[in-house]
């Protein structure tokens, strides 16, 4: 009986890791035959590598931009603005988000300019906030916030009222006033939300840094895809969009590690 | 002899909307007992929560008076309120969960988490401190809730139907359980419940309220040995029976002239 029991468990195991190496490896495949299509097409002649690249054009592109162009200086630019312009929506959303929760009165007030300020498109203020602040990094990052501050606003306000009221009776019973509620249950409560919130932010704030690079900067990867498509420089277009998306997806992994850990610590279900 | 604990004088209370006030409570009083075990039972909506909300302080009656006796300690610590669900947080342990007042009120120290193991111990939790809730069974989360409220050691406890999350015969073993342990504890105890027979098998006295607004209905000194008080070994013995239709009459009356 006991033996069954085991080969079921071992056969679990086997097929639970033969699903995972699966998935893994079609994912690569995929990749790898994407890659393949295309570096046959451009180099056949079925599409115009001029404006669509190549894979072999791309890498040779990023090597060229990274010995000579300062490849490293526009991408740690992009970074810096992008992890700036994150950290403080982060922190102004909280502390406006602990405002509004902490002041029924406040909030009733501010609540219509929330919403249209969210539903505005930020890209819009882009061109004022040019002739307001001028070029530099400042008006990048604050173009990074601009697009992701009130809906990070109203994420976290919305996370914060979700909690249970008959838990924050409790805390009343054990003589808690509300700054006690908000330590001890409104916060621990809403920590997963906050995570989700801050993976949204995170590319909110990229789209945002981009769109300013695009409009105002003499550097970081908007500029050079700016500036490859002024002088038809598709492969470097391409090359900085992957470039992107890499950074798109290391942000990604960063939160989802915190994420990962703040589950175990919580003893929340994975 | 005993000492009255508390005394409400002609407390009356009333919500208010847009629409209307509503009379939640009109002229109650009464005085409890040090070490005096008080059930109220009334229909559905009746106001019963807000005056244990009232008594513990988080809501301010709009006429009448309060007074505890002994003001030795402020009225929020000598007071403790357990809730129908036992709230406990998810991201604490049990150990965590049960000095939550403790911290709230800045009241840790080496004796208070002393009292609190100790707590834990004699309610078979101490093998769980460390675990938290979601492994525990429903039972064992309410004997957490109180240790969490009898953590402050307060002189009265304010039960809110404790019992009503837990499944009927979880809730036969968890109510005679907690109830003989805060009987020998020796604390004053006001239970809200809807249950006939747990208040005829638990408390001394037994106050009915009537429908809103609110007033005492009927009062009714419950004599049981301790032999008795049992949750179900109390049904075996004729007084339950003559309680019991007291009660089903007193509550039956107030329902007919609702309808």
């Amino acid at each position: 009986m006991n033996q069954t029991v085991l080969t079921n468990q071992e056969l679990f195991v086997k097929s639970h890791k033969r699903h995972h190496f699966l998935v893994g490896f079609y994912r690569i495949m995929l990749f790898v035959a994407f890659l393949t299509l295309w570096e046959y097409s451009s180099v056949t002649g079925l599409i115009d590598s001029f404006f669509f690249s190549s894979p072999s054009g791309i890498i040779s592109c990023i090597y060229r931009l990274a010995t000579q162009e300062e490849l490293f200086f526009h991408i740690s630019t992009t970074l810096f603005e992008t992890t700036v312009s994150f950290l403080l929506v982060m922190f102004v959303s909280l502390l406006t988000a602990t405002l509004l929760w902490y002041s029924d009165y406040f909030s009733e007030i501010l609540e219509p300019y929330l919403v249209i300020l969210n539903s505005l498109p930020k890209s819009a203020l882009a061109p004022l906030l040019i002739v307001w602040l001028g070029t530099g990094t400042k008006t990048i990052i604050i173009a990074g916030i601009s697009v992701a501050i009130f809906g990070s606003i109203i994420s976290v306000y919305t996370g914060f009222k979700q909690t249970d009221k008959d838990k924050i009776m409790l805390i009343e019973t054990l003589g808690g006033n509300r700054i006690d509620a908000f330590v001890k249950l409104i916060l621990p409560s809403a920590l997963p939300q906050l995570i989700s919130i801050a993976k949204i932010n995170i590319g909110l704030s990229l789209v945002g840094v981009i769109i300013g690079e695009f409009l105002a900067a003499r550097r970081g990867l908007g500029y050079l895809i700016i500036y490859g498509s002024q002088v038809f420089k598709l492969d470097m277009v391409i090359s900085s969009i992957l470039i992107l998306c890499l950074i798109a997806f290391a942000f990604y992994k960063i939160i989802q590690f915190f994420e990962h850990n703040q589950k175990k610590k919580n003893h929340a279900p994975l | 002899m005993s000492k009255n604990i508390l005394s409400l004088h002609n407390i009356s209370y009333s919500y208010h909307t847009i629409q209307g006030e509503t009379k939640a409570l009109k002229d109650i009083s009464f005085d409890l007992q040090q070490g005096e075990f008080l059930a109220i039972v009334g229909p559905s909506g009746c106001g019963k929560t807000t005056l244990l909300s009232i008594i513990a302080g988080l809501l301010t009656p709009q006429s009448g008076t309060i007074v505890l006796p002994h003001n030795s300690k402020d009225m929020r610590s000598s007071i403790g309120y357990m809730l129908q669900r036992d709230h406990l947080f998810s991201w604490r342990t049990i150990y965590q969960n049960a000095i939550l007042g403790l911290e709230i009120q800045n009241k840790l120290s080496d004796r208070t988490k002393a009292y609190v193991e100790h707590l834990l111990e004699e309610y078979e939790l101490a093998d769980f401190s460390d675990k938290y809730p979601d492994q525990l069974s429903g039972g064992m989360k309410q004997r957490v809730a109180l240790i969490r409220t009898l953590a402050l050691n307060p002189d009265i406890l304010l039960l809110d139907e404790p019992f009503s999350a837990l499944d009927y015969q979880t809730r036969l073993n968890v109510s005679d359980d907690i109830c003989k342990r805060i009987r020998k504890a020796g604390k004053t105890v006001i239970l809200i419940t809807h249950d006939l027979s747990e208040a005829i098998s638990l408390s001394d006295r037994i106050l009915v309220l009537s429908k809103r607004p609110s007033t005492i209905k009927y009062e009714l000194n419950i004599e049981l040995d301790n032999e008795h008080r049992h949750p179900v070994r109390s049904r075996t013995i004729p007084e339950f029976g003559k309680y019991f239709n007291i009660l089903w009459e007193e509550l039956q009356n107030e329902s007919d002239s609702i309808n």
